[in-house]
């Protein structure tokens, strides 16, 4: 006990954990002292945040490793939630440098960051993600629209007859009963929970734009944009929508074992099994590289990363690492993340992040 | 030789006892007890602390939202605004796979028990024992690859035959045993030997018959089944069972041992077979310690992370129906395990502290069960030895 | 039977014996199944742990072969950089060498498949090489370089050649074109030392457990440092010195308990005090080892306290015969002649903390971590944690990784199990 004891103390004595400073005055000091405290402990780059953008990630910091005398960085799979908290609890050897995620930092998340002192915090996008709803090869494409992915996959539609303004529990069964022209084929989805990045991109890019096609639906989003999320976000539960856990393999092969099925996973992952699976093509367009870069496949989101200015300079090899992610050869229309599936960003956003990148130009909060 | 008395001077190296010598032997004494007493009783404290981490992290939940949405309602929606922190259907999760994997191991585990300890000879048992501790031996995480890789393709793939063969080889030798039994019964009235042999073939094999369409008629409509997911309650279940499993053997066992050969040899003297003898002498004296092996099997199951983590689907709901196996489920290992990550790890929020909550809702079951579990063992030890 | 010489008597003995002899046979008949259950059950344990490590075998052992090709790569003058040959284009001259091997290749989108069946690590190969003996401008290298995962798979035969060519993952050309290796020669399995030397990597052809072998050691070495001294003071406070009394029985009930703490809680227990309150570093085997220090205790402790009961009264009352005080007694012999069996739970204790995941994901170890950690402090993973992280991976060569990863975890595990069980014979008294 007295070894333990004594262990403890000497380590907690050397890295006390920042308690969360509410007070903006005090920021700027703390900012300073911590900066010295950085130089002493870590020599390596500590990264959390989204798993979309961890396999995009870790291959940059692999290369990274490989090519630099610099320690390899470490990743974390949190989440996007869970990494934002993390890098903005503080400025400090025992915050992470930079956080991941699938969608743009939030307002709030922005203010709170600045009132723990992390007061330059540096965005970059790195490229597209797409999303894509694929059955098996076994069967025929599928060729959907928004507004049929809502209808066919939400708890509560407008009802059928046609009367505006009343929603019913979801009566759809088939897919033909959603519209003639699709198979008659029981509505089976697999796809992610509601803890997934994920399933919050899917909800919000395919199901909120379907309901929007509903003019009285438009309309209440304007007046009570919370019951509108309400009813455009919420999956049915009565078992077509199959939460079907984290792991991608086993979608495949459930997919593969039922043909009749579709899954709603990443575009990487679609890309990594072209062999057995297929895209669905939303409102007209088949999910491929081209169609989700130039943005004419409408399920695709932008992933980022985000730096903490304060860090740079004294985490040894943050600037590299920004360079190496920034290079052509790693995000470029040939890089060695493309072949991961990443869809790169067109010419002129790839050369303004890339600026950003070098000049570590801050974002401002009030402008999110 | 021994003229001289111990305290003469004459021995100079004699090992003489003088009042310095004492002290500092009392010193020592005190300081070393002293220096025992506080790391065992650190290791005790421990527990407390654990108790008192968990706890203070875990009232936060339940003074923000109350007791009444947690235990009650099944909506887990955490990452809502403001979240929904219903953990019914968790919980419902966790009961069900603990269960059902009682329900395997438990009937496997005594049997087995029995085997080692009674039944098997001495030269077999040295090689039945490792079979048993080896599957303790296996890390958890190996067990969740299993479960993920191998089991679920092959429930999702075969489900309906693998079930189908299943039971044909389980319910199979119980239905037909059933079948012999019943056929004894319904004959044992008559009187003459003869006649009594006749009937009783013609019962057996007209029961026997009825039994055969039965198991027949069952295992096709199950080999209709499709397991639409392989990450499911009953792949979770059956993995657990064997994780269980070692305990539940080891410490049945020991109990049977404690057992004593007089309690034994009397019934043999009686003329019992070696049969009766177990089910009728030894298992209920052993019955508690039995129990309590049970206990600690359930705990092990109940307190497993990475399996459920891996293979259980993750999915936070109730089936449908209550009892349906073939759905996937969530329990509160895998949610805490799971759900930390997008959790607010510093500043708190109901959000960490509901997982917090979780785990003490763990440690409680798991502390309550132990001391129940020991207090039988207890129990069991003062009645043996008293009698 | 039938004497009817003595009335009652025999009477009532003919039929009890009778009556024995009747329900005889179908007592025997329960016998022998009775027997068959307990048979069965222990011969389905059996079964299904025979399935268990048969099919991760089975997936596993392709895993300790790799598929490499061999290059010629010609070194011309100019492609080496003198003054700082770390920075040459190694990538470049890889490709140069590629496409002259097969010179009919020149669309861009063809050479883009070619460069694809080798691994990127072949890049790193050929510099490795190139610094260990710097060639002279004009020579050409024979190199055996790693293929890419998808033909490492088709070699394997996981990737079967006689489907169409839209369910495979390599085309029809690049088939052709690997044909014309195996044709030459040039490309065959050997023994996977990667797997042994590297740390984890994203591609699976360069993936490896050295880095989380080294983390499983630091950590069991935190683990066993802190655990080992408390838990053999402990179990000797309890077995020799401990008053009857009620703090006694505190304590007693209180290790159990914490024999039955749920591994989970363990974590949360170390997210919240070490990572959170002391602000202890993320990831790394010293947190991992405190609380795996606290897992291993009962293990300990219990097995300590048996150790000490084994050893009879007689030394110790032959030890204060002396006139060896209470200390004594135990420092300078019942500790020595119980040491044994205290190692031997130590050892059993070690390979239950080996094998434990779910209180360190909690900690941070589920982390992308390259680097084959140097230290106490720095971030790692340990073997359990990674077979996890791989097991999530898409790339279906990792699943023969994962398998071959739990193979050597299960063999270190056995290994530890088979010492204990050697010293536990070795050392073990009658007494």
């Amino acid at each position: 006990m007295l070894m333990l004891a004594g262990a403890l103390s000497v380590i907690g004595c050397g890295q006390k954990a920042e308690q969360p400073a509410a007070k903006g005055e005090k920021a700027a000091g703390e900012v300073e002292q911590t900066e010295e405290a950085i130089e002493s402990a870590r020599d390596y780059i500590s990264i959390v945040g989204s798993s979309t953008v961890y396999p995009f990630a870790t291959v940059v910091a692999e290369q990274f490793g490989k090519t630099t005398d610099f320690k390899t960085p470490k990743i974390e799979s949190t989440g996007s939630g869970g990494g934002f908290k993390l890098f903005a609890a503080g400025v400090g050897v025992e915050h992470p440098d930079i956080t991941n995620a699938s969608r743009r930092i939030k307002k709030s998340e922005c203010e709170m960051s600045a009132e723990n002192g992390v007061t330059e915090v540096v965005e970059l996008k790195i490229g597209y993600d797409g999303i894509v709803m694929a059955n098996s090869k076994k069967a025929e494409p599928f060729k959907l629209t928004r507004k049929e992915i809502y209808l066919a996959l939400a708890k509560e539609v407008p009802d059928p007859s046609g009367e505006e303004g009343k929603l019913v529990p979801n009566p759809y069964k088939t897919w033909k009963e959603v519209n003639p022209e699709l198979p008659e084929t029981k509505i089976e989805v697999l796809g992610p929970p509601p803890t997934s990045g994920t399933r919050d991109a899917f909800v919000e890019l395919a199901m909120e734009a379907g309901a929007k096609e509903f003019a009285w639906l438009k309309a209440l989003r304007k007046e009570d944009k919370k019951k509108f999320k309400g009813i455009a976000h919420t999956v049915r539960e009565d078992g077509a929508y199959v939460e079907a856990g984290e792991n991608d393999n086993l979608i495949v092969q459930k997919l593969d074992a039922n043909p009749d099925a579709l899954g709603i996973f990443g575009f990487s992952f679609l890309d990594q099994n072209t062999d057995k699976m297929q895209g669905a093509f939303v409102d007209g367009v088949q999910p491929a590289f081209s169609a989700i870069a130039d943005g004419s496949y409408p399920l695709s989101r932008p992933l980022f990363f985000y730096v903490k200015k304060a860090h740079v300079g004294t985490i040894p090899g943050m600037a590299e690492y920004l360079e190496e992610f920034t290079s052509e050869k790693a995000w470029g229309d040939e890089g060695y993340l493309t072949e991961k599936g990443l869809i790169p960003m067109p010419e002129e956003e790839r050369e303004k992040y890339a600026s950003i990148a070098k000049n570590l130009t801050p974002i401002v909060c009030d402008e999110l | 030789m021994a003229e001289a008395p111990l305290n003469s001077p004459q021995k100079p190296d004699a090992f003489v006892m003088t009042p310095e010598r004492l002290r500092r032997q009392r010193i020592a004494k005190f300081l070393g007890e002293g220096f025992l007493l506080v790391v065992a009783s650190f290791v005790a404290i421990v527990v407390l602390f654990i108790f008192y981490f968990v706890a203070v992290d875990a009232i936060p939940f339940f003074q923000q939202r109350g007791f009444g949405e947690f235990f009650t309602s099944t909506g887990w929606y955490p990452a809502d605004e403001p979240g929904e922190f219903g953990a019914l259907a968790i919980m419902y999760g966790s009961g069900m796979v603990t269960i059902g994997s009682a329900l395997i191991a438990v009937p496997l585990g005594i049997a087995a028990a029995i085997c080692l300890s009674d039944v098997l000879p001495f030269a077999v048992r040295q090689y039945a024992k490792p079979v048993i501790e080896m599957l303790a031996a296996i890390p958890s995480v190996a067990y969740g690859f299993f479960a993920l890789v191998i089991f679920a393709p092959l429930l999702q793939n075969y489900g309906g035959p693998l079930l189908m063969w299943t039971w044909w080889l389980i319910a199979g030798p119980f239905v037909f045993l059933a079948v012999i039994v019943v056929s004894d019964l319904v004959t044992s009235g008559s009187q003459s030997t003869d006649t009594r042999k006749t009937i009783r073939w013609t019962v057996t094999v007209v029961f026997g018959v009825i039994a055969l369409f039965f198991l027949y008629y069952v295992g096709r409509t199950l080999n209709e089944i499709q397991i639409l997911s392989g990450t499911n309650a009953l792949n979770v279940s059956l993995i657990l069972s064997f994780m269980a499993l070692p305990t539940i053997v080891s410490v049945s066992e020991d109990s049977l041992q404690a057992v004593g050969r007089e309690l034994r040899e009397g019934s043999y003297a009686l003329g019992a077979t070696r049969a009766e003898t177990i089910v009728k002498t030894v298992l209920p004296a052993a019955s508690s310690g039995i129990l309590a092996a049970v206990i600690l099997g359930i705990m092990r199951a109940i307190g497993e992370t990475m399996v459920v983590w891996m293979a259980s689907g993750n999915s936070s709901h109730i089936p449908e129906p209550w009892f349906n196996y073939l759905d996937s489920i969530r329990t509160l290992t895998a949610t805490i395990a799971g759900d930390m990550g997008e959790a607010d790890q510093v500043t708190g929020s109901a959000r960490y502290h509901v997982l917090f909550a979780m785990g003490l809702l763990l440690l409680i079951i798991s502390f309550v069960s132990n001391l129940v579990s020991e207090r039988i063992v207890v129990r069991q030890r003062k009645v043996l030895a008293g009698e | 039977m039938n004497n009817s010489s003595t009335m009652n008597g025999s009477r009532k003995a003919g039929r009890t014996i009778d009556i024995v002899n009747r329900g005889l046979k179908s007592r025997y008949r329960k016998e022998k199944r009775f027997r068959l259950y307990g048979i069965l059950s222990i011969v389905a344990s059996a079964a299904f742990l025979a399935f268990l490590l048969t099919s991760i075998v089975m997936n596993g052992y392709s895993a300790f072969l790799q598929t490499y090709i061999k290059l010629d790569v010609p070194i011309e003058a100019g492609m080496i950089d003198e003054s700082n040959p770390k920075r040459s284009n190694f990538q470049g001259i890889i490709k140069s060498a590629i496409r002259e091997y097969y010179p009919d290749v020149t669309e861009r989108r063809e050479k883009r498949e070619l460069y694809s069946l080798f691994s990127s690590g072949a890049a790193y190969q050929l510099r490795n090489n190139v610094l260990d003996n710097p060639p002279e401008a004009g020579t050409t290298l024979s190199l055996w370089v790693l293929a890419d995962d998808d033909v490492d798979m088709l070699m394997k035969g996981h990737m079967k050649r006689d489907v169409p060519e839209s369910e495979r993952r390599l085309n029809d050309r690049q088939l052709r074109w690997i044909e014309k290796l195996e044709n030459d020669g040039r490309i065959e399995k050997r023994f996977n030392t990667t797997f042994f030397t590297s740390g984890d990597s994203r591609e699976p052809e360069l993936a490896g457990i050295w880095g989380a072998v080294r983390g499983s050691f630091y950590t069991m070495l935190v683990t066993l440092a802190l655990s080992f001294p408390i838990g053999i003071a402990a179990a000797v406070y309890l077995e020799e010195f401990a008053p009857k009394n009620l703090a006694t029985d505190f304590i007693e009930v209180n290790i159990n308990n914490l024999a039955a703490v749920p591994s989970i809680v363990f974590g949360l227990l170390g997210l919240a005090v070490f990572l959170n309150f002391f602000g202890m570093p993320r990831s790394t085997p010293l947190v991992g080892g405190i609380v795996l220090m606290l897992m291993t205790l009962p293990t300990i402790i219990i097995a300590s306290r048996a150790a000490l009961k084994a050893v009879p009264p007689s030394i110790r009352e032959a030890a204060l015969g002396v006139g060896s005080s209470k200390l004594q007694v135990v420092s300078s012999h019942v500790l020595p002649l119980a040491l044994p069996g205290m190692l031997t739970g130590t050892i059993i204790g070690m390979a239950q903390a080996l094998g434990e995941t779910a209180p360190l994901l909690m900690i941070g170890m589920v982390a992308f971590i390259v680097d084959v950690p140097g230290g106490f402090t720095d971030p790692a993973a340990v073997m359990p944690v990674q077979i996890y992280l791989w097991a999530d991976s898409p790339e279906r060569a990792f699943v023969e990784k994962t398998s071959a990863a739990i193979m050597v975890l299960l063999g270190f595990l056995i290994a530890m199990n088979a010492l204990a069980v050697v010293m536990r014979k070795k050392f073990e008294r009658r007494w």
